[in-house]
């Protein structure tokens, strides 16, 4: 079944998912390469020593960061645009994409922001803090790249793919 | 203090609802100078609890905050009951308003 919508975005929804996808598996990868080991608070003390450790951190970090700002700023308001949505900022895609069901919950979409400041490891003062937001990254990665699934099967759904 | 009536009273619910309403927030940083302008909105939350993950709690509250107060830089402390005493708490404490 076709659904219907506006044609003239449907290029800027196109480019914006396939970049998407592309910045997910990149995200996956350094996911899977990250996590592999078990992570405790010894792991975490062993950064500071650990050139090879604390660069697997910061790729995660600017990865995950850069898919979440990608979902927020093009993909999400991209697909707001198709349906005829006019969100004027980013707080406006997401609240949009809230009450879509494209993302469960705009607050936990937003807050998630906050790990990219709390793993950046050359500030860390609190080893227990960084493992908290280690951790509390595992469940926020498979948020983002959950978000791009349901995009996808919205690109399905309209036809656009 | 550069917070009007209804910020403070978003960032004190924000807090109760998250952290939980036995929570103490002071500002602190530049908003508490009435002479600047601008600036990161800087909060320091005090809980007796025990929060389990800390990075958890101040993700939903990061949220929870640019969702009521909009798009602005706020960085938030989270001291709870195991928290050791860094010197920032205290700095926060006393140079800081208690909201």
């Amino acid at each position: 079944m076709n659904v219907e919508y506006l044609p003239e975005h449907a290029d800027a929804a196109l480019i914006a998912l396939d970049l998407a996808a592309r910045e997910a598996a990149h995200l996956q990868y350094t996911y899977r390469t990250l996590y592999a080991e078990p992570i405790d608070l010894a792991w975490v003390v062993a950064l500071a020593e650990r050139e090879d450790l604390a660069e697997k951190i910061d790729a995660f970090v600017g990865r995950f960061g850069r898919l979440q700002d990608r979902l927020g700023e093009k993909l999400l308001p991209a697909f707001a645009r198709l349906i005829g949505g006019q969100p004027k900022s980013l707080l406006d895609s997401i609240a949009f994409a809230e009450r879509m069901e494209w993302v469960e919950n705009a607050e936990e979409f937003i807050g998630v922001r906050k790990l990219r400041n709390l793993l950046v490891h050359e500030y860390m003062t609190d080893t227990v803090l960084f493992l908290d937001a280690l951790m509390a990254a595992r469940p926020a990665t498979e948020m983002l790249v959950g978000i791009v699934a349901v995009m996808k099967r919205k690109a399905q759904k309209y036809s656009l793919v | 203090m550069r917070l009007t009536e209804t910020q403070r009273s978003l960032i004190k619910s924000a807090v109760a609802r998250i952290i939980g309403p036995d929570s103490k927030v002071w500002l602190f940083g530049s908003r508490v100078d009435d002479s600047k302008r601008g600036g990161d909105i800087d909060l320091l939350v005090e809980t007796e609890q025990l929060i389990p993950s800390r990075a958890s709690a101040l993700c939903r509250l990061e949220g929870a905050l640019v969702m009521s107060l909009g798009d602005r830089k706020t960085d938030v402390l989270l001291k709870d009951g195991r928290a050791s005493d860094a010197p920032i708490f205290q700095v926060a404490k006393d140079k800081g308003v208690l909201l």
